[in-house]
């Protein structure tokens, strides 16, 4: 479970890198693993509400996101070459999760911004270590050693920046936080319930008075964004404000990104991540052993950086991915057998290679149909497929960000 | 015609356990209500079933006296399920119970995607053998550890401090039926608003700060009735 672990290929001992992202990174042409050459890749991501939740009555908790970044793209970072991610998050629902739908989305967004920062830090280790039995040619140690930590300080950053924004009010409680006040009151109590409260008054106040917050819904100006403290944090007012303010948002994620010379995938909880391999779906990263029963490593976590699994595994011929795709739990979940799943996994990929057009099309309407006869569940899939490679004379460019239907 | 990728189907398994005493101290009155009442509770729990259409109910009885035995060998699908009356003789093997359902409950016979199952222990007595022993087995397996477990106590004569051991949870006492109308009422709750909880769980963290379970949702039992005169 840890960052380090060995089983993943991890590097325990390695001391953290010093992050710096102003250092210029090392041109693509430096790091490219000339055996592999350049590859094209596209992406699509979807979401879609669950059948249990349209039911309910309850909105979307899910998030993803897919994106191709290379020279063209609006990301533009000339020289680094052909990148794809593939995100997909899941809110926990439930009383505590009172605003998990915007942990998703916050999920998404902490993991892009890693994923386009760290892009630019991955291909520089080759310079500094080129040679030597420390190298690093393709940041594989660096991804293992810094990604964990990143995408955690950075969802609870703007976990904190969306809770100054809109603090929770008891005078005008959201539907969620009304729910979860009920709750405390049936479960814990009066008193309890009244301790909430003032915990959620208390907040209010709080982040005005210490310029977080305008405490009229609008952005502070100029304000400098930090990370939302750990309750243990020796500058939170644990008592006068509580702990309650990570799980309101709490939700999984899982992350894959696509380099000319390797993977690099992070994992926060359940669902899956797999990648096609000559055809056959191989897991990257199976689910954590105790995710069972509905309960998941989760990003609102106090140690979700230890909690996190990432690795990274160079990109070899032979053993070349053709898709990466990522799901929630709610597909796997709603297939009689593992297996079952993964046949889904080849032929979507399979599908998308051939007729991507076809696939946007029927993406959401599948994720539908499986939420309906299976979990019920809220539903995403983001995935990466190569589109095809200059050398062998594909024509097809590099295509599309990831749309996000329903969520 | 579906054109939708990969294998079958289906929507969650949800295994729901009725762990039932049948020592001789039930005989008469107190296991005539009992099959009764989970008999007539079956059209309200097929009810509560329907209008979760995502979990897939199936339903499996352990009793216990003298040992342990499995009215079926297999979780029957509810749709599919109807109460077979049981009979009352032996002691209270409890912890023999415990450990039958520690294996039912191991990681090799619990689909990875099954919710959280539904455990509910009614007992009228003290248990004979090993319960300690029997409820570290369960508790030592995953699914027996995040299971929403649940008791009804038959009658004053029943041990509740194991009941409450077996339940796991701070805030949750078992349920007191001290007459015929309370233990029709509480396997009713248990069929009905705890099925409907345990049929669409919210996901939870692993070992928060916050302390969840997976019998945080279940919502409060109904109160004994205080004019009910069959007092066991």
């Amino acid at each position: 479970m840890s960052e380090l672990s060995a089983a993943d290929g991890g590097v325990a001992g390695a001391v953290e890198p010093e992050f710096d992202p102003e250092v210029e990174p090392a041109a693509a042409s430096e790091v490219d693993d000339e055996s592999v050459g350049p590859r094209l890749w596209a992406a699509l991501a979807c979401s879609r509400r669950g059948a249990s939740h349209v039911r309910g009555d309850i909105g979307c908790q899910d998030h993803s996101a897919a994106e191709v970044i290379d020279d063209a793209s609006r990301r533009s970072d000339a020289g680094l070459g052909t990148w794809a991610f593939a995100v997909v998050a899941d809110g926990h629902g439930g009383v505590r999760h009172f605003r998990s739908q915007f942990g998703a989305v916050h999920a998404v967004e902490a993991m892009t911004s890693a994923f386009l920062t760290l892009r630019k830090r991955l291909v520089a280790p080759a310079v500094a270590a080129g040679g030597t039995e420390d190298a690093d040619p393709l940041g594989l140690k660096l991804w293992k050693a810094t990604a964990a930590r990143l995408v955690v300080t950075e969802w609870r950053t703007f976990v904190y920046q969306h809770l100054c924004d809109a603090p929770p009010d008891e005078r005008a409680p959201e539907p969620g936080l009304v729910r979860m006040l009920d709750h405390v009151r049936e479960r814990h109590g009066g008193r309890n319930e009244q301790r909430l409260r003032s915990q959620v008054t208390a907040f209010r106040h709080w982040s005005r008075d210490r310029g977080e917050s305008t405490g009229s819904g609008e952005p502070v100006e100029g304000r400098t964004t930090t990370p939302l403290p750990l309750p243990s944090d020796p500058g939170w007012p644990r008592k006068e404000l509580g702990s309650w303010h990570a799980a309101a948002y709490g939700a999984t994620l899982l992350g894959v990104l696509v380099g000319p010379g390797a993977l690099y995938w992070l994992r926060i909880g359940d669902g899956a991540m797999v990648q096609i391999v000559d055809g056959e779906a191989v897991e990257i990263s199976p689910v954590p052993d105790d995710a069972i029963a509905n309960e998941t490593p989760s990003l609102s976590d106090d140690r979700a950086v230890v909690q996190a699994e990432v690795g990274a595994v160079p990109l070899v011929d032979g053993m070349l991915p053709s898709a990466v795709v990522l799901a929630t739990d709610g597909v796997p979940n709603s297939y009689l057998e593992p297996r079952g799943f993964l046949e889904f996994c080849e032929e979507v990929a399979r599908r998308a290679a051939a007729d991507r057009a076809g696939v946007d099309d029927r993406m959401p309407h599948w994720l539908d149909e499986l939420s309906q006869r299976g979990s019920g569940d809220d539903m995403s899939v983001a995935m990466t497929w190569m589109a095809g490679s200059p050398t062998a004379g594909t024509t097809e460019e590099n295509t599309g960000s990831g749309r996000d239907d329903s969520c | 015609m579906s054109d939708l990728p990969g294998g079958a189907i289906s929507n969650r398994p949800l295994r729901f356990y009725w762990v039932l005493d049948v020592s001789s101290s039930m005989l008469g009155d107190k296991i005539n209500k009992l099959n009764h009442a989970l008999r007539e509770a079956l059209p309200a729990m097929r009810d509560t079933a329907d209008d979760n259409p995502y979990a897939a109910v199936e339903i499996k009885t352990l009793t216990f006296g003298s040992g342990c035995q499995w009215v079926t060998t297999a979780p029957v699908p509810l749709e599919k399920f109807s109460w077979t009356d049981i009979t009352a003789s032996g002691v209270t093997d409890m912890g023999a119970a415990m450990k039958a359902m520690a294996a039912e409950l191991s990681l090799a016979n619990m689909p990875d995607r099954a919710l959280p199952p539904v455990v509910v222990l009614m007992s009228d007595g003290q248990p004979t053998d090993d319960f300690e022993g029997g409820l570290a087995a369960l508790m030592a397996e995953p699914w027996g550890k995040k299971a929403i477990r649940l008791a009804i106590a038959i009658g004053d004569d029943a041990e509740l401090s194991n009941l409450k051991k077996f339940i796991g949870h701070a805030e949750i006492e078992p349920l007191m039926a001290r007459n015929s109308e309370d233990l029709v009422r509480y396997i009713r709750w248990v069929s009905t608003q705890v099925l409907n909880a345990a049929s669409a769980p919210a996901s939870r963290p692993i070992g928060s700060s916050t302390g969840t379970s997976p019998m945080d949702n279940i919502p409060p039992p109904p109160p004994p009735d205080p004019d009910a005169a069959d007092v066991w």
